[in-house]
């Protein structure tokens, strides 16, 4: 049973996406499903190799050379992106989805002015606009400056690291997209700053109704912006639910592991919990439930068939056969 | 439980997986190993050695390509064939020789300058400016009419010309290697300067050197054949491509086939050294390599 | 019991030139930084990109020259020492740092590179030497079967065993860890975090711990030392700094840690919403002045010494000035 059907912005189906490398055929994604809601922020969180990053670039279709994604669906509002041609997909980046980086150079061109280039996003999609100026510096506040003007002004390199990402997220809000799919924006940035930013993703939720992809390797940053949460591991969704039950009463074993390996409140040298093991090779995955081999409670059903994520407690999905019981 | 069964390959099974995908970069080898395959075996693949080594036999000169002679034969009688043959042995001895002797100097030279800069630094990079300012092959020259034409000198002039190329390129290395986290992670263990030198900067150093090198020696060989051509380096009789050229030039028209089937050597090897080096720095440049991780 | 490392009034400046001649402005990347650090104890260092703590934590491991201050290891000034004796010296104090891709030489096998250090010094005869790796590799959990591996063929976790071998191959009295967590995941980071505490209960050997990360340090951290643009605002056994934050930048770090949310704690501060243009702070003044919240006149001109907010916790804001200033004593060598 998959989760409620109101208000769904976009669904990704059954996504599964391989790379060819030298060493093997990669296994990144198998049937990964997620659904975002309209004017939600969901977080996707996960380790190394968890796949998300390129489950975000898959839904714009922008994954590397040697990958292919051999079946699935990214709906948007019920017409498939991945059955779009490349012409198709470049209105629909940028206007409809747009994306903010990790590094915001990425985004932001060296050698102009924030001016042009944000010019040159505001033209690319809604053509020569007359009250350029006016939405430039209106966009520019939103995100947070206090002197609009002067930011145009500048180049990217006389910015800081948080005001630069600050910029990208004004171009990316240029188009009023429905979706922004934010790629760890806060990773390279000092902490402060970075509470900074999500406080300013929720206000401009808030203000615009935009929903919010959220990628983070930090579930505290997860904690702190996002309603709802999906864990990944190895390529799976193996947990989806609202922000604060999913971390106070996880379900899964790995996100249970996960929580406990933060050294949160435990007394110093006391010895942090961990999960035995490491996260699997991808050309050679695990059989069945890919966290099996690390898991505590597996059986033997959880190395034969992997599980589907189904409905453990109120509006929230785990993948597995042996969930976590309540905590009391 | 799942066992990674996939063991992961060493790095040169690796490269050598790359390289034989690439079609060009195979020819190149090819066509190389064929080459030193013939060069090796000179003396016995020649079917006529001692004319191959300069015993003329006047009464056969001139003759056209034939079953018994399939190059022909040249002014002084001598099998066209067999001296192509045995050049091959000069030709890729000398280039070898030059490009080693030139990254032998050059490279210790280099790492040093940009390891250690400063004073040391300006020094030895004013110095290779100063050979570098001048038109390589105009000071091979200069330096051979002072130490006297012949083919060992002529490979000396040319490694003293070429060294500075492999000291710019291991200096910038060295520049950007001694800023990496583990040159500092071998000083705070007490490593001294010498062998983090040797051990840490020279190894991660060596693959544009190795890439310069293997183009340089298709370079190394029309230099030599060059030289040879105006008459300073190989010398009568030996049967090396350059001087048959330069011998042959005159007889292009009517007996084509002496001047020609030494050049056309030298153009074959001098494209699959090209070729080879293409290929070899595609393969070692980690962006065009690498697989992405998930 | 004397201190195994103390940092008296160290500065590292970096001048900017804008051609061969012009000098256009000074980067005091670490100015004036006081702290000593004990045998057996965990020594948190607590800051952001560009404060200075990459800075400082080379001039202490004596690959970086300071402009000026000392820095003593067991009462030597290891900036004076030379040849064999700095040799010596250095077996003390090794390091670690952030990610092992990079610290590690890319052409090395992990067990040539925990040999470097045993060769360099010649700790082991050549006979012994192999033994004594597979050693060192079982105390940070490798297998045998991992020493012929490159760094390209371990993962993170694995590569930064490696490196604590290395560093502990030389049975040094004082670690220090430049963000060896940071580039980890997040289950991996406990598994080192737990090797750390482990060696140090077995060995005794004191930990300077550089991150930026204060979850991490207020569990592996005695003493917790926050460190903003070049000098340290705040210091003090890691509970009461974090039960009594008392300079404003602390307080702000506390209250954007997101770490923190997943406890439910709050730190109770004004989070400034403004967004900061790149303001130099003044001459002479607060270094904290363009981004504090609670700043007054006075802070614009002077910079605040370390006033002592209780035994041992010091804190450089004059919002304490009704308190005694804290002065940092050298211990006679």
């Amino acid at each position: 049973m998959t989760s409620s059907e109101t208000a769904q912005l976009l669904d990704v189906l059954h996504l599964k996406l391989i790379f060819r490398t030298v060493e093997g055929t990669l296994q990144a994604l198998d049937d990964v499903e997620l659904h975002i809601r309209r004017g939600e922020i969901l977080g996707l969180v996960g380790e190394t190799g968890s796949g998300k990053s390129v489950t975000a670039l898959s839904i714009l279709k922008m994954i590397p050379e040697n990958g292919r994604i051999v079946e699935g669906q990214v709906l948007l509002h019920g017409s498939d992106l991945l059955a779009e041609n490349e012409e198709e997909l470049r209105k629909i980046r940028g206007a409809k989805v747009a994306v903010v980086f990790q590094d915001p150079s990425a985004s932001l061109n060296p050698v102009f002015t924030i001016r042009t280039q944000m010019r040159d996003m505001i033209f690319s999609h809604q053509g020569e606009v007359t009250d350029l100026e006016d939405r430039s510096v209106r966009l520019l506040s939103e995100v947070g400056f206090q002197n609009p003007k002067r930011i145009l002004d500048s180049y990217p390199h006389e910015l800081s690291g948080g005001m630069q990402q600050r910029v990208a997220l004004a171009m990316a809000l240029s188009c009023s997209p429905e979706l922004l799919i934010a790629d760890e924006p806060t990773t390279a940035l000092d902490v402060v700053t970075q509470a900074q930013i999500l406080a300013l993703l929720k206000r401009i939720r808030d203000a615009t109704g935009t929903s919010i992809l959220l990628i983070s390797h930090n579930l505290g940053v997860v904690a702190m912006a996002c309603d709802r949460v999906a864990v990944m591991y190895a390529g799976c969704i193996v947990e989806v639910g609202p922000t604060e039950q999913v971390f106070r009463n996880p379900a899964h074993h790995y996100t249970r592991g996960l929580l406990n390996a933060l050294p949160r409140m435990a007394p110093k040298g006391s010895g942090l919990p961990v999960i035995t093991g490491s996260i699997p090779s991808l050309i050679n995955p695990p059989t069945g439930c890919r966290f099996h081999p690390r898991c505590p409670s597996a059986t033997e059903i959880c190395g034969r068939e992997r599980p589907k994520l189904e409905t453990s407690r109120p509006d929230q999905l785990v993948a597995c056969y042996h969930p976590a019981g309540e905590k009391q | 439980m799942t066992i990674r069964r996939q063991k992961r390959r060493s790095e040169s099974s690796l490269i050598f997986g790359l390289i034989t995908r690439d079609a060009l970069t195979m020819c190149g080898v090819a066509i190389i190993v064929f080459f030193v395959f013939v060069a090796v075996f000179a003396p016995f693949l020649a079917p006529y050695p001692a004319e191959g080594y300069g015993v003329p036999n006047p009464p056969n000169k001139f003759l056209p390509p034939s079953f018994a002679h399939p190059f022909g034969t040249d002014y002084l009688g001598r099998d066209v064939l067999s001296r192509v043959i045995l050049g091959s042995q000069i030709s890729l001895v000398v280039a070898v020789a030059v490009i080693a002797l030139a990254i032998i100097i050059g490279t210790p030279l280099g790492a040093v300058a940009g390891y250690l800069g400063g004073k040391i630094d300006e020094t030895i990079m004013r110095i290779t400016d100063v050979f570098l300012s001048f038109p390589s092959l105009l000071l091979a020259i200069i330096l051979l009419a002072t130490l006297g034409p012949g083919l060992t000198n002529a490979m000396i002039s040319l490694s003293l010309t070429w060294w500075p190329w492999y000291t710019r390129i291991m200096r910038a290395q060295a520049v950007s290697l001694r800023e990496r986290t583990y040159v500092d992670a071998a000083k705070v263990i007490g490593v001294s300067n010498f062998w983090v030198l040797v051990r840490h900067i020279l190894p991660n150093a060596l693959t544009p050197i190795l890439v310069q090198g293997t183009m340089d020696l298709s370079s190394a060989i029309l230099a030599e054949a060059g030289l040879s051509f105006i008459g300073l380096g190989a010398q009568a009789p030996l049967p090396e491509w350059g001087l048959m050229i330069s011998t042959g030039r005159i007889y292009i028209l009517n007996y084509w086939w002496f001047p020609t089937f030494p050049g056309l050597a030298i153009f074959a090897i001098a494209v699959a050294f090209n070729l080879f080096g293409d290929g070899l720095r595609e393969i070692l440049d980690p962006k065009t390599r690498r697989f992405v991780e998930a | 019991m004397n201190p195994l490392l103390e940092v008296s009034n160290l500065k590292k400046y970096f001048t900017l030139r804008s051609g061969v001649f012009r000098r256009v402005g000074t980067v005091k990347a670490v100015d004036g930084v006081n702290f000593s650090i004990y045998p057996q104890q965990s020594f948190g260092l607590a800051g952001e990109t560009g404060c200075g703590k990459t800075t400082l934590a080379k001039c202490i491991l004596r690959i970086m020259q300071p402009t000026s201050g000392k820095v003593r290891l067991e009462g030597k000034n290891i900036h004076l020492l030379k040849g064999q004796e700095l040799k010596n010296a250095r077996r003390n104090i090794q390091a670690i740092f952030q990610n092992p891709l990079m610290s590690l030489d890319p052409r090395m096998t992990a067990s040539k590179l925990i040999a470097e250090p045993l060769k360099t010094h010649k700790v082991s005869p050549n006979e012994e030497l192999y033994a004594r790796i597979i050693d060192l590799m079982r105390t940070v959990g490798l297998d045998e079967e991992q020493a012929q591996k490159y760094p390209h063929e371990l993962s993170g976790g694995q590569n930064q065993r490696v490196a604590i071998a290395r560093a502990l191959s030389l049975n040094p009295k004082l670690i220090v860890l430049d963000e060896p967590t940071s580039s980890l995941d997040v289950s991996v980071q406990a598994q080192i975090l737990n090797l750390l505490t482990e060696i140090q209960r077995e060995t005794g050997l004191g930990y300077l711990f550089i991150s930026h990360d204060l979850s991490v340090l207020r569990y592996f951290s005695d003493v917790l030392s926050i460190m903003y643009l070049g000098g340290i605002v705040e210091i003090g056994p890691s509970n009461s700094v974090f039960k009594n934050p008392s300079h404003p930048y602390t307080q702000l770090l506390l209250s954007s840690i997101p770490e923190f949310t997943l406890t439910g704690e709050s730190f109770e501060v004004k989070v400034p919403e403004r967004v900061e243009i790149l303001e130099t702070p003044p001459e002479n003044g607060c270094k904290f002045y363009p981004r504090c919240p609670v700043r007054m006149e006075k802070c614009k001109t002077n910079d605040p010494p370390l006033y002592q907010i209780d035994k041992e916790h010091h804190a450089a804001c004059f919002l304490h000035d009704n308190k005694p200033v804290a002065f940092y004593s050298e211990s006679n060598s």
